[in-house]
């Protein structure tokens, strides 16, 4: 379980097993080049700071690694998302490992921003996951 | 009971820039109901592309009576995600001069084979106040950007066509453009 106190380093080993796409892999080798000891606290305050840091990074960790992090360091991935598609489809695909206050942040970047999606949710035509996306 | 007018195709098509994401290809062909498509690429995981935008649907006053009513704007997307649960929309909008109304992206997956979808409908303006005026103005359309979950692959947009529903002047239901052809 990575946590905000995991390296940089951890992270790199997780996201390469993964299969990490080329963009975020080479933000990251950036960033290890600057600080080989970085801890994930300062490193995702970079990350959410960082304009030219790719937002979807943040949607594809929390689906494919969100059961490997701690509550802290989904807390900065979900501060990233600013697209309010990309927002509910993380609320949609996410759903068993997010809280219930991560759903609440999620769902205040796309309310009343996408009311036919929100429709489908409502109604049941888009239901969220209920079951952990494989790696 | 407002009419609608017949379903018609874009006249013109563009890549736009959205957040410097990836551009669309064979944007033209989004402009009639064929075989061939417009595509953008995912170069990235977890991204969204830029816009196509749509215009020029040729409507006239001979379609839309000036000072006729608007009651309702439906239009239809041909698409393939060419397999199962690869993209979506991100973001769409109807077009004049400028992003107008409701994003009316849908957060339902593209299917993967060629499909339609209907957004709006005969009484739904799309959160727009639009005119007659505006519609038959050549920069009226629709843009789309599509999000995508994996790298290196391609999806499809056959076409976008839009239909308007109007009451004439006064509130007069009007008849189906055929009617008057029959006569």
């Amino acid at each position: 379980m990575l946590t905000l106190k995991s390296t940089l380093k951890d992270l790199i080993d997780l996201c390469t097993t993964r299969n990490a796409c080329k963009e975020a892999q080479t933000w990251m080798a950036k960033e290890l080049e600057k600080d080989k000891s970085i801890t994930l606290d300062k490193l995702l305050a970079i990350y959410v700071d960082d304009v030219n840091a790719p937002e979807g990074w943040a949607a594809w960790n929390l689906e494919v690694n969100g059961k490997d992090f701690d509550s802290g360091v989904k807390d900065m991935f979900i501060a990233k998302i600013k697209n309010e598609m990309t927002a509910c489809q993380v609320y949609i695909k996410c759903a068993p490992v997010l809280t219930t206050a991560q759903d609440t942040t999620l769902k205040a970047v796309y309310k009343g921003k996408l009311p036919i999606a929100e429709k489908e949710l409502r109604d049941g035509i888009i239901t969220r996951a209920t079951a952990e996306v494989a790696p | 009971m407002a009419s609608p007018t017949d379903y018609r195709f874009a006249g013109t098509a563009a890549n736009v820039d959205r957040d410097s994401k990836t551009a669309w290809s064979s944007i033209d062909y989004a402009k009639a109901d064929d075989t061939n498509y417009a595509q953008p690429y995912s170069i990235y995981k977890n991204d969204y592309g830029d816009w196509l935008r749509l215009t020029n649907f040729g409507f006239t006053s001979t379609h839309i009576p000036e000072g006729a009513t608007i009651t309702g704007i439906e239009f239809v997307i041909c698409r393939d995600g060419r397999a199962a649960d690869r993209c979506n929309d991100s973001a769409l909008y109807l077009y004049a001069n400028g992003a107008v109304g409701n994003n009316l992206a849908s957060a339902t997956k593209w299917p993967s084979t060629e499909g339609t979808a209907t957004y709006g409908g005969p009484t739904d303006m799309c959160g727009t106040s639009l005119t007659q005026s505006d519609i038959v103005a050549n920069t009226f359309g629709v843009q789309l950007s599509v999000a995508w979950g994996a790298e290196g692959i391609t999806f499809l947009v056959d076409y976008i066509k839009i239909r308007i529903y109007f009451t004439e002047g006064g509130g007069a239901t009007v008849k189906p453009h055929y009617y008057y052809l029959q006569q």
